[in-house]
């Protein structure tokens, strides 16, 4: 097991809405509706750091720089800056009036520290409210999309990249000012709720949590929890994890080394477990878990580079865990499939890796995708590969297989 | 995807809900919360109810499995007995004497084992289980299960024993005389407090047991070692049991009663290989409604449906699915290298369903020179991998390889 319950500590009469991890440093940063506040706390130690008032009906937060927090609301149109040392805090206007139609389980704002930018999801339709850190303005941008979709999460993929997912099936790759680089429709897949038993006619497939690692997403929907290769726009597994709770049904942690902690938003008994699932290896088997000891819903789950995830409560006080989190030893590795007799065009491919690790008998299929060259998976390390690449269909497929050590 | 919808059957005239199911060739019968119990004769053309009778009102009947293979016995949460029912006549048998209540509402409270003509049932009262004959019942207080429960109860067929887990997290092995063959508890560590684990649902094949729980993990454990294959997560946050169907050459549906969001799940798994960390998905299909689904079966002779019953009285209470056959079948396979010439190679076939995202190794083994004869799951699409050279009891190195796609 790799998750190693550290602390807990009470935080009082306080309802969490959200929280994320401080930059470069083993703190936390979260935003509580009854005051209301921003606090910051040591990770290790649980210890208060600085805490500050904030606007009203706090939703969401999020870091756009090592020193400042982005917070937005659900009630007014504006946002506020937090500076996390010393919980100074500073209210600016130009936001939206309602960030979303769901009221818990975070991603309702993301920050990117290489811009210093905020983008966040509000009620309107297509319609981000975006905090530019470099000119403290707020203002709201239009994913230029011809859908009427709301946007329902947010979260980082990479510098100047955000994915959007929104309450009918849509998921984004958006720039900071809004433009869309890349769509994917699940409405238009064969994705199973569209056209497995589902006689009903229209289908609400809202994308509740997302995330990211190295073109893999993880997006809870409702009824399932989806791994997407987003190179080729590849649904490569459903599973539904059906919960007894109201939307979303599972939260999920930002991802760190291809991993997520999740957990049932609502939770039966009171030793329900926090989940470590690994994206990209194996997906959907339990690589780490740990009994916990509430019983109540869960505000917010989440994960820092330096292995230390936690998860707060709903319950009254509410109370905050922090565990340690050892993910798998892994390395990146770029994949290419070129046409030899095409001057070396990349190609569309079926990846296929088989662990071979342990000999015969005993290989196992870690990962099978759709990707387009060249792609960027995460692989383990230490491990024995044989790497098989499909191109083509049919009898005029071409096949390569090599077998290597990671 | 190969769970195809072939119908739906209503409970009328009250449309109460199905409570247990099961089914021996074309005769599929239930028990209904009406209470009913009713038999259907499912065929590639038609479904139609063959056969109904009444059972006492106020018994609450919980789970009906085949006993014999002409018998189906029902158990009940709120009577103290067992009825058994003719499958050709409908002729009942009531027996009392001896049995207690069902231990819940809930599937797999009672397993039949049809070569023995017996069936096992879970009981309210601690420590203990009723087996039932064709004629009589006696009580058995196995020491193991003292002061705990059996929450649920499959056969284990090859073997004529039974699989009981329980409501402190272990699954016991257990002959009709109530020895204890095999103990396993499931992991209960790491924990902020320790937990007590329910196991909530059980299916066997080939060496492998399928363990769901109530903290939303599915297990899938070498049996008898007891050593852990995988963790999946199959439910999250859940207050409900996740129901793992009987297994059919490996094959099993998995869903729960608990309502979602928006739409149910089931999906078709199937674990033969007990090397796989994870259990291959065949298919997964959604139904329309926030219902809940806790009867899950596959009929076991190569009839080709499976069936999935809703929680709801309002819903489709029974649908019928058209499945792909989870028999098995053998393909042979031979490797030359070069042509003419028969080599020894290393075999990893590929199980291929249901789309890219899906593929998990059936088999990986050695194989001598010349044809040889593999076993593969019906009309499935396979990759088969071979590598060979200098190859020393299949391991590498390999000089060459060579690859195939297939259909069994």
């Amino acid at each position: 097991m790799s998750l190693t319950f550290q602390a807990s500590a009470f935080l009082g009469s306080v309802t969490v809405k959200d929280s994320c991890p401080l930059i470069n440093t083993n703190s936390i940063a979260l935003v509580e509706g009854n005051t209301p506040s921003c606090r910051i706390l040591n990770a290790t130690t649980l210890a208060f750091i600085a805490s500050s008032t904030t606007l009203s009906v706090p939703v969401g937060i999020t870091m756009i720089n090592a020193l400042s927090a982005c917070i937005i609301s659900n009630s007014v149109t504006t946002m506020d800056l937090v500076e996390v040392s010393t919980g100074f805090r500073q209210n600016y206007s130009g936001g939206a009036t309602s960030t979303n139609s769901r009221t818990q389980g975070g991603q309702f704002i993301a920050g990117d520290p290489s811009t210093n930018v905020a983008l966040g999801c509000t009620s309107g339709n297509r319609q981000l409210v975006k905090f530019n850190g470099n000119t403290f303005a707020v203002s709201l941008l239009i994913v230029r999309d011809n859908s009427n979709d709301i946007l329902r999460s947010i979260i980082l993929k990479a510098p100047g990249r955000w994915l959007v997912g929104t309450n009918q099936g849509m998921i984004f790759e958006v720039d900071q000012f809004g433009a869309v680089i890349d769509l994917f429709n699940l409405r238009l897949t064969t994705f199973p709720l569209g056209t497995g038993d589902n006689t009903s006619g229209s289908i609400s497939i809202p994308v509740n949590q997302l995330a990211y690692d190295n073109n893999l997403i993880l997006a809870d929907v409702g009824a399932a929890v989806l791994l997407i290769d987003w190179s080729t726009k590849t649904i490569l597994r459903t599973v539904p994890l059906q919960s007894s709770s109201s939307a979303p049904p599972t939260l999920f942690s930002t991802s760190s080394s291809g991993e997520i902690l999740l957990m049932g938003l609502a939770n039966a008994t009171s030793t329900y477990p926090i989940f470590e699932l690994d994206m990209t290896v194996a997906p959907f088997t339990v690589r780490g878990m740990s009994y916990t000891d509430t019983a109540a819903s869960v505000a917010a789950v989440n994960m820092n580079p330096s292995g230390y995830g936690w998860y707060i409560d709903q319950a009254s006080p509410a109370k905050i865990r922090t565990f340690t989190v050892s993910p798998r030893a892994t390395t990146t590795r770029t994949f290419t499939v070129q046409s030899a007799s095409s001057g070396g065009v990349n190609l569309p491919a079926r990846l296929t890796l088989v662990d071979d690790t342990s000999g015969v008998g005993t290989a196992f299929v870690i990962l099978d995708t759709s990707m387009q060259s060249p792609a960027v998976y995460r692989v383990p390390t230490g491990r024995t590969l044989i790497e098989i690449v499909k191109v083509g269909l049919g009898s005029l497929a071409t096949w390569d297989v090599t077998r290597y050590n990671t | 995807m190969s769970l195809n919808v072939r119908g739906d059957i209503y409970n009328d005239p009250t449309q109460t809900t199905t409570l247990g199911a099961c089914a021996s060739g074309t005769n599929f019968l239930i028990v209904t919360a009406e209470p009913r119990i009713r038999r259907f004769s499912i065929t590639p053309t038609s479904m139609q109810q063959t056969a109904s009778s009444a059972i006492l009102a106020g018994t609450s009947p919980t789970d009906l499995v085949l006993m014999a293979p002409a018998t189906a016995v029902v158990s009940y949460t709120g009577f103290a007995r067992v009825d058994l029912y003719d499958i050709n006549t409908f002729a009942t048998t009531g027996i009392s004497t001896n049995v207690t209540t069902a231990n819940k509402n809930a599937p797999q409270q009672i397993a039949g084992i049809p070569a023995l003509g017996l069936a096992l049932e879970t009981s309210g009262t601690g420590g203990r289980l009723t087996l039932i004959s064709l004629t009589c019942a006696a009580a058995l207080n196995p020491t193991v299960l003292s002061g705990k429960l059996a929450d649920c109860i499959i056969p284990r067929l090859d073997a004529n024993t039974w699989l009981i887990g329980t409501n402190d997290g272990r699954i016991i092995e257990m002959n009709s005389s109530a020895t204890a063959l095999t103990t396993v508890s499931l992991p209960s560590a790491p924990f902020i407090t320790t937990p007590t684990i329910g196991v909530q649902s059980l299916a066997y094949y080939n060496s492998v047991v399928l363990a769901s729980t109530d903290s939303g993990i599915m297990y899938a454990i070498s049996w008898p070692s007891g050593n852990i294959i995988s963790e999946s997560l199959v439910s999250v946050g859940q207050s409900s049991a996740t129901t793992i169907s009987n297994a059919v050459s490996g094959v099993v549906l998995v869903s729960n009663n608990g309502s979602p969001p928006t739409y149910k799940g089931i999906q078709e798994l199937y674990f033969d290989n007990p090397n796989s960390p994870i259990p291959g998905q065949d298919g997964c299909t959604f139904w329309e409604a926030n219902v809940g689904c806790q009867v899950l079966g596959i009929e076991p002779t190569a009839q080709l449906y499976a069936w999935a019953c809703s929680t709801s009285n309002t819903f489709i209470p029974n649908r019928i699915y058209t499945i792909t056959s989870p028999q098995k079948v053998l393909v042979s396979t031979e490797i030359q290298n070069p042509i003419g010439n028969d080599v020894a190679a290393r075999i990893i076939r590929l199980r291929d369903d249901n789309d890219i995202g899906n593929a998990t190794v059936e088999i990986d083994q050695t194989v001598p020179p010349g044809i040889v004869s593999l076993q593969c799951t019906a009309n499935r699409n396979y990759i088969e991998l071979c590598l060979f050279g200098n190859v020393v009891n299949g391991n590498p190195p390999y000089t060459g390889w060579d690859i195939r796609e297939m259909q069994s």
